[in-house]
């Protein structure tokens, strides 16, 4: 899995001409032999999502492991490690071009393809989740929904509605607005008449004009304005959600910042989870570089540092309280019945990602796969010990109770990561998975200062 | 319609010339001594060329402050629907929080003023450039979203253009033909 940094080799030398040609040529002719494999691996696996939301449409939400007293299960767990996913896509597109860091330009347009996949998939949980799939509209302030009533916003889950639709529309415009010049470029290079009339379409025309590009940009960078804020109250909404209640182990005020640090940490163990395999599979290892994958694996060291603080700090807070309850869900978390979902955790969220102190293993491919598959493994089982845990020991001993999966969570969990790859390689198929024009002018400028940027 | 929108590209007539440039600092070498002959100036670029803009004319871009507007309009219409819907249209005792509890309209009343924002920079974006699903518009050349930059030039004698542009070193001059997009053949510039 391991590929030589081609920055420590002869650099390549890059024209406009060969970046275009390397990016288009999936999109406008077949697909490496592989991507036909991925594509019905991950396909099936997606179908298990249908199998499992139809049966529980015909079935009724008792087929899922939740009860009585775990009454958020794997819905809300799955729903928020998706969400985060989404955030740190957010972050790589818009927060790092705020802070004007060009080499994003190689991983933006995959990670905001992450965002809008990762949305999708986040949203089909709560949608599940109210049991009532077919009046999930009643979520939205209808006043034709002959309800008579609108919905009610002192609550934190109208927020939610909110936070998530705002957040998942902004991120698919955003996307889409990247995507414009660079479905020019496939319209113009098209082989065939359906490429040229699809490609046309998508493209809106894009002409490129000194006046267009003028308004793109501005457009752009206000998208980034709009989206960061958008993505940090998101996830605090979500962080909110949980803490304004009074489960111990939720009622904490550190749990907007948790949630958004962790966000990012899990959604950059995403991001290398995808961008590893795809550069290989793409040969696209002269644009998403070895020095790329380093840099967003040392943002994923730093705010994985400030997630194993956190994890300190609410043992502490507990302990500091003098909650006997809270106090008691921390114990039962450390030494109870899911006390290995705990251990899980903190060994894959604090222990694996020391690995990334090391600068070989920053720069080993495989590596960092490894190490992102065991961080996302690590954030679901955080989600879980939030959710599932606090839950299962609440106040009342009489209540308290063991969750566990049925055969349909774990379908609709497995289905959920199909899903969310089959999107991902289908988008590979048809879109540049790097911006060609923005890449264009960091490559070329820096292959004619002769200096890395 | 500004100045800056007329853009030669969407009033084509066949005394506008265009001449190729590979690299951003030809292209805005050629534009300035173009503009400095007193002949009127567009370009059509494969990426943005930062600095090519003023020697354009062109100004800086004015979608920022309708944004700006309707994301503030948007926080106001919120906030106001929600004192509407919980005190005037049907207040509603909630574990005795006020009718209108402003705290907790924060996350919603801001989520729908930068969704509002977002909706209206997207659209902007589309509307300044007159962006259009549409596979059937003319572009210049199909090497203008690959590897060069289209310098069109109008000018009084098209014959001096044409040797203004040599000189300045463009790599392929004629005079301006749009072509449709679905009729261009991969590989080939426009007719120049």
């Amino acid at each position: 899995m391991s590929t030589p940094a081609p920055s420590e080799a002869t650099p390549p030398v890059f024209t406009a001409t060969r970046i275009t040609d390397d990016l288009t040529r999936v999109p406008l002719s077949l697909p490496p032999l592989p991507w036909y494999g991925a594509v019905l691996n991950v396909g099936g696996l997606a179908g298990l999502l249908f199998l499992s939301v139809l049966f529980y449409c015909v079935e009724g939400y008792g087929i899922f492991g939740t009860n009585n007293t775990v009454n958020w299960g794997n819905d809300i767990a799955s729903y928020i490690f998706w969400i985060a996913v989404a955030v740190a896509g957010t972050l790589v597109s818009s927060i790092l071009l705020l802070f004007r860091q060009r080499w994003r330009n190689a991983v933006n347009r995959s990670t905001e393809a992450m965002t809008v996949f990762a949305i999708n998939i986040a949203g089909i949980y709560p949608l599940i989740h109210t049991g009532r799939p077919w009046v999930d509209y009643w979520l939205i302030p209808l006043p034709w929904d002959g309800l008579g009533l609108a919905p009610q916003f002192k609550s934190p889950i109208m927020w939610d509605v909110f936070a998530i639709t705002g957040y998942a529309t902004a991120s698919v415009l955003f996307f889409y607005l990247g995507l414009l010049p660079d479905f020019a470029t496939l319209r113009d290079r098209a082989k065939t008449t359906w490429q040229r009339l699809l490609y046309g379409t998508l493209c809106m025309g894009w002409k490129g004009t000194a006046s267009d590009w003028r308004h793109y940009e501005r457009a752009y960078s206000q998208f980034a304005w709009i989206a960061t804020p958008l993505v940090i109250g998101m996830h605090s909404t979500i962080a909110t959600l949980l803490a304004v209640t009074h489960v111990p182990g939720w009622h904490a005020t550190v749990f907007p910042p948790y949630f958004v640090s962790g966000a990012i940490f899990g959604g950059l163990a995403m991001a290398l989870v995808i961008l590893v395999p795809m550069r290989k599979l793409l040969a696209l290892e002269n644009y998403i570089t070895t020095d790329h994958l380093e840099k967003l694996s040392k943002i994923m060291l730093a705010v994985g540092l400030v997630v194993g603080y956190v994890y300190v700090m609410e043992l502490f807070s507990a302990w500091y309280s003098e909650n006997p309850v809270e106090r008691d869900q921390y114990w039962y978390r450390m030494f109870g019945a899911h006390a290995w979902a705990y251990w899980l955790m903190i060994a894959c969220n604090v222990g694996v990602v020391q690995l990334l102190w090391f600068r070989s293993i920053r720069r080993h491919a495989g590596a960092l796969l490894l190490i992102g598959l065991l961080v996302n493994v690590g954030m679901w089982f955080e989600r879980f010990n939030i959710i599932v845990l606090s839950l299962e020991h609440e106040y009342i001993p009489t209540r308290w109770t063991y969750y566990s999966f049925t055969p349909w969570d774990y379908l609709l969990l497995a289905g959920s990561f199909g899903m969310f790859f089959s999107q991902f390689l289908i988008f590979a198929r048809i879109a540049p998975v790097v911006s060609i024009a923005e890449i264009k002018t960091v490559l070329l400028r820096r292959h004619k200062e002769g200096s890395h940027d | 319609m500004t100045d800056a929108d007329s853009t030669a590209v969407s009033t084509p007539t066949a005394a506008w010339q265009v001449g190729f440039f590979a690299d951003d600092d030809g292209l805005k070498a050629a534009a300035r001594a173009c503009r400095t002959a007193g002949w009127q100036v567009d370009a059509v670029t494969p990426w943005p060329v930062h600095g090519l803009d003023p020697i354009l004319g062109l100004e800086r871009s004015w979608i920022g402050r309708p944004v700006l507007g309707v994301i503030l309009l948007g926080l106001l219409a919120a906030m106001g629907g929600l004192h509407f819907l919980g005190v005037v249209d049907w207040p509603l005792n909630v574990s005795g929080k006020p009718y209108f509890a402003w705290p907790l309209f924060v996350v919603p009343v801001l989520e729908t003023a930068l969704l509002i924002g977002a909706i209206v920079n997207f659209n902007l974006a589309l509307h300044t450039s007159r962006l259009l699903p549409n596979p059937l518009v003319e572009i210049v050349s199909a090497r203008c979203t690959d590897d060069r930059h289209a310098l069109v030039v109008l000018g009084a004698d098209p014959a001096a253009v044409r040797a203004k542009l040599i000189e300045l070193g463009a790599s392929e001059v004629g005079p301006l033909v749009l072509t449709s997009a679905l009729s261009i053949a991969h590989g080939e510039t426009a007719h120049v």
